[in-house]
């Protein structure tokens, strides 16, 4: 479990690149600190406002730590070792699987980013695609990417498919609720 | 519109019974622990267009299991009772070739997955 306290926002970010910080930055004047709590890591790091354009830290205050939940780096992890399979790689006749369906899923991955929940199991679809399967209890949910504008979902409970359909790779929202599904059961 | 055959030397179609047993090899990748800590094959290994099987009658697992890491069985009537008619398609190095013909749907892959048993199982801790 985790526990974020605040939500990042442009406000509060710079962009999210990994840089240092000097004794003197963490020392200086403080605008705001932010305490971001990922699994059982803390991670503390200050965000220095600069009073103004001229003011001489602005330039030397890169902060910035890039935090991912366990669950994400694992899918991502899994969906790399996915990509490396090359040509016939179930014997079939399958192609490799196309980049932009890597980016899909890679998108997909990170819209679900701040949710609470495993990792999913990783696996490529015949023809040429990607799916990720998850487990609640009961609950299945198989989401496909094997098409370049939609991602295919199925809904299993007790082992038995009971809805499937698509939406498009941009719908985030239904993305979301789908894994809301998958938690509580509820649409 | 009706389509012209090939000679019977270039081309066969015949129906494959109900009865019969599919085989379709397994890639490692497609493997899945259940939580009871058993394997099935994911769902993603059936979904096709035209699904390439083996007529487990004019083979054997040791034939067919090639490359794969395993092999896994159905029925023939679990695909045509779905609504995929089985069709033999011998290929030049394999006679027990079968197409389970048709666009296998989302749903459809996942019900031939949960009827399918393995031929040859898993030997190793394979897929995530």
């Amino acid at each position: 479990m985790y526990d974020q306290t605040m939500t990042l926002s442009d406000k509060h970010c710079r962009t999210p690149t990994i840089g240092t910080l000097s004794g003197a930055a963490l020392l200086g004047s403080l605008k705001e600190i932010i305490q971001l709590f990922w699994e059982e890591r803390t991670i503390t790091y200050r965000h220095p406002w600069p009073e103004s354009k001229t003011d001489p830290t602005y330039e030397s205050d890169q902060i910035v730590v890039a935090i991912e939940p366990k669950w994400l780096a694992k899918a991502k992890y899994d969906l790399d070792r996915i990509m490396a399979l090359p040509e016939n790689w179930d014997s079939y006749g399958s192609p490799s699987i196309p980049e932009v369906l890597y980016k899909n899923a890679e998108n997909f991955l990170r819209s679900l980013e701040v949710e609470n929940i495993e990792a999913p199991f990783v696996a490529p679809v015949s023809g040429g695609g990607i799916q990720f399967e998850w487990q609640n209890k009961a609950r299945e949910l198989e989401i496909e990417f094997v098409q370049s504008n939609v991602f295919g979902y199925l809904k299993i409970i007790g082992d038995e498919p009971i809805d499937e359909g698509q939406f498009s790779v941009r719908d985030y929202n239904s993305a979301r609720l789908l894994i809301k599904w998958l938690k509580t059961g509820q649409s | 519109m009706s389509v012209k055959r090939k000679s019977p030397t270039h081309y066969k179609e015949q129906f494959v019974d109900e009865g019969e047993s599919l085989w379709r090899g397994i890639c490692g990748f497609q493997i899945k622990k259940k939580l009871d800590g058993s394997y099935r094959p994911s769902s993603g290994a059936f979904k096709s267009t035209d699904l390439s099987v083996d007529i487990a009658s004019k083979t054997t697992p040791e034939k067919s299991i090639r490359n794969f890491a395993a092999l896994s069985g159905f029925l023939a009537a679990v695909a045509i009772r779905l609504g995929y008619p089985v069709v033999e398609a011998p290929v030049e190095d394999n006679d027990a070739h079968a197409l389970v013909k048709g666009k296998i749907t989302k749903g459809h892959a996942r019900k031939i997955a949960n009827a399918s048993e393995w031929v040859v199982g898993p030997k190793l801790e394979t897929g995530n």
